[in-house]
């Protein structure tokens, strides 16, 4: 199943309301914690928010998707087409920067959507 | 004020080697020790192969001998230098370059600003303003429409900037336009500022170089409009340009300002805190514009000309303190580091204040944070008798602020750089002072941040973000940012480059996302301003100019492979907050290497003979 064709199901949870604790979690769900900076933070007026998916893995632009439902005006501002907008990007755990190519997430991973341009 | 003598400006020559289209085709060098002033030549292939701003000014330290005198010493020429696209209706072109040899790195330095200034200063008739010797009293140097005279600058000697700039404007009037040097200045601190209109030509100390001279000011005013080739094709390429810059590629600038980037590199481990010490610190989110706007009033503006206005200025009193005075403060991402978690400081207050202070008095922000930071360290470590001096205290930070500016016991000392520094105190604590060539490291830990790392060691103006965008690399899916290997080294060069384009055209860096292509849409921008039939190919090999003029000129001053490197503490020490950020020497000397390679240098980073020969070094060094 490639990642355009796996469904969106589940809920999204936003935090601070729900913590995450893996002994409440199906056995096949993901939980994704996406933090905002910069202008991703100024348009959801979100410093961050926890995902939850029903399957596992979760490709990244899964991810996006569903925070386009949640934030339609991030979306409208900080998405062209399936992809984050020029001048944004997104790192994994803060290790690793997403790129062109298919990025899994598993459970217990966290998505930072921050500004690509960081000069001063 | 009396205006007390006039320096004879008669042997001003009107001998103009070039008409070419949005250039004077000279520069005036004005010698404050006697009064003479001289027109100096440009041709036509020397604009076309150094452009302007920083690219034109390292041409000309080269010809007036920069090289060979101490930067603080009387024969020490400093250039403000403009570019074709002053006073064009290019968004964010008003800009100048301030190009000396630098105090803190005894190496070439280059440094801008905005506005006004820039505007007025090509309205002299003059491609660049050289200023050389030493008048005998504190003096103003007026460049009015060309010609060159001193004024007395006794009644502002000693003031702060704001005071200083009050005063000239009302005395002499709209149309001058001013760079002014602060109480940091006069003294000769080396890393002292020259400012105009609240912006400061900020880095390496130029007005350290200013104040050596006995000049508080420099002020200009003039009538002599440069004309376009093609001013209609100019102007619809301008409007393309400002439509952009209107777009997401700024907006990060617009609505928060570079400030936006504290939270980002904290969470990335890449925030230098308590002298590199760590790249992370608890609570740095008070310093957030996010936090700042909820407790201190902000408002925006912008330099002349410019259609993005990234400056966000804070009221220094907070909302709840109607009694505090009604100042405010430009605050930068650079600022709220280095006077902030560098020196172990989350205090909104202070470090507004402290920025404030730093402006006021002319002192560059990096430097100073850098500077005290490393002091605390070793006043912690028990290396500097200075119990007071402590990471977290804002008080000693303010006071070590004024002591600097004074040149008050330590500050003496620290007036004077952390390289400088640490040598008085010995071979350990040059081992953790965060200097590259004299100049602090800005705010990207190098061990988080690899190919900014060697962006660092390799910068000919010492460590420099802005001459060298290797972060943006980084921070981006081409490297692993804390394993980065040689395929980094054509992207921090391809950085390299662009700045060297953009700083000589001169445009604004925060503009750089909105070109489809930076050298063919600079190129487009310079045929419609000189009418010449110029290429992005050739606008890149300007850059490879402008580079290996630069590191010309180091060699020529004394440079030493050796000093391409960084402190050994970010080559032995991994990072406290991520283990995962290490930087051996081994890795950084193989990421020079190839650096050096990849430009055409020898491995050492000598510049072989048919790399002088290829890019024309040698024509015109030191026949001024
Ligand atoms: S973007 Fe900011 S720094 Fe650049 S020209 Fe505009 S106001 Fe000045």
């Amino acid at each position: 199943m490639s990642a355009d064709d796996a469904p969106l199901r589940g809920a999204w949870v936003p935090l601070p309301d729900e913590g995450h604790r893996a002994d409440q979690q199906p056995s096949e769900a993901t939980v994704v914690t996406v933090e905002f900076f910069g202008i991703p933070r100024q348009r959801t007026q979100t410093a961050s928010v926890r995902l939850r998916f029903d399957h596992r893995p979760v490709e990244f632009r899964q991810v996006l998707k569903r925070l386009v439902d949640v934030f339609p005006a991030w979306g409208a501002a900080c998405m062209a087409g399936d992809q984050l907008a020029a001048g944004l990007a997104a790192n994994i755990d803060g290790a690793r920067f997403v790129g062109s190519g298919p990025e899994w997430l598993t459970d217990g991973q966290t998505v930072l959507i921050l500004s690509a341009d960081a000069g001063g | 004020m009396a205006r007390s003598f006039q320096v004879d400006a008669t042997s001003i020559s009107p001998d103009r080697a070039t008409h070419t289209p949005g250039y004077h085709g000279r520069y005036l060098c004005v010698d404050v020790t006697d009064g003479r002033s001289r027109w100096v030549s440009l041709s036509w292939d020397v604009l076309r192969q150094y452009l302007g701003g920083v690219g034109l000014g390292t041409y000309v330290m080269l010809r007036e001998g920069a090289v060979q005198h101490d930067p603080l010493a009387p024969e020490a020429p400093l250039a403000f230098v403009f570019s074709p696209l002053v006073g064009s209706p290019v968004t964010t072109s008003a800009k100048f370059a301030v190009v000396c040899k630098g105090p803190l790195t005894d190496r070439l330095n280059d440094s801008l600003a905005s506005s006004g200034f820039a505007l007025a200063g090509k309205k002299c008739g003059a491609d660049a303003i050289v200023v050389t010797g030493r008048s005998s009293r504190p003096s103003i140097l007026i460049i009015d429409n060309g010609e060159a005279r001193l004024e007395s600058a006794e009644s502002i000697w000693g003031a702060e900037i704001g005071q200083a700039e009050a005063w000239l404007r009302q005395t002499y009037g709209a149309d001058f336009q001013f760079a002014v040097i602060g109480p940091a200045g006069e003294r000769c601190v080396r890393y002292a500022t020259l400012s105009h209109d609240g912006r400061h030509a900020g880095r390496g100390g130029s007005g350290a170089v200013l104040g050596a001279k006995n000049l508080k000011a420099v002020a200009v005013r003039g009538q002599q409009r440069c004309v376009w080739h093609d001013a209609t094709s100019l102007v619809q390429h301008a409007k393309r340009l400002s439509e952009k810059s209107f777009g997401p590629a700024t907006a990060k600038y617009r609505e928060l300002g570079t400030a936006a980037n504290l939270l980002v590199l904290n969470r990335l481990s890449a925030l230098p805190t308590r002298n590199f010490q760590d790249g992370r610190m608890d609570q740095v989110d008070r310093l957030a514009p996010e936090s700042l706007g909820m407790t201190h009033a902000r408002t925006r503006a912008s330099c002349v000309a410019c259609t993005v206005g990234c400056e966000h200025i804070y009221a220094l009193a907070a909302k709840d303190d109607p009694s505090a005075p009604d100042t405010g403060v430009r605050v930068e991402y650079e600022n709220l580091f280095a006077l902030g978690p560098l020196c172990g400081i989350v205090d909104g207050d202070v470090v507004l204040r402290a920025s404030q202070r730093c402006d006021q008095l002319g002192l560059d922000t990096i430097s100073t944070g850098g500077t005290i930071a490393f002091a605390m360290e070793c006043v912690e470590r028990g290396w500097l008798d200075a119990p007071w001096l402590r990471f977290g205290d804002g008080d000693a930070l303010l006071s070590a602020i004024e002591c600097i500016s004074n040149r008050q016991g330590i500050g003496d000392s620290l007036a004077e750089g952390s390289r400088r520094l640490a040598a008085r105190i010995g071979p350990a604590a040059e081992r953790i002072a965060p200097q590259v060539k004299g100049l602090e490291i800005p705010g990207y830990e190098p061990r988080a941040m690899q190919t900014m790392a060697l962006g660092f060691a390799v910068g000919t103006r010492g460590a420099d973000h802005n001459r060298s965008g290797a972060y943006e690399v980084d921070l981006s899916a081409q490297v692993d940012r804390r394993r980065v290997d040689r395929r980094a080294v054509p992207l921090a060069i391809e950085t390299e480059d662009r700045a060297a384009v953009m700083d000589s055209l001169i445009l604004c860096k925060f503009l750089r996302g909105v070109f489809d292509d930076l050298f063919e849409d600079g190129a487009e921008l310079l045929r419609c301003v000189t009418g010449w039939d110029l290429s992005g190919a050739e606008l890149h090999d300007a850059a490879r100019r402008i580079i290996n003029a630069k590191k010309w000129f180091n060699i020529q001053a004394g440079w030493r492979p050796q000093e391409d490197t960084l402190p050994d503490r970010f080559l032995e020490e991994s990072l406290a907050t991520d283990g995962e950020a290490r930087l051996s020497r081994a890795q950084l000397a193989g990421l020079i290497v190839a650096y050096n390679r990849a430009r055409g240098w020898t491995d050492e980073g000598e510049l072989p003979e048919a790399i002088v020969q290829q890019w024309k070094l040698r024509d015109g060094q030191n026949s001024g």
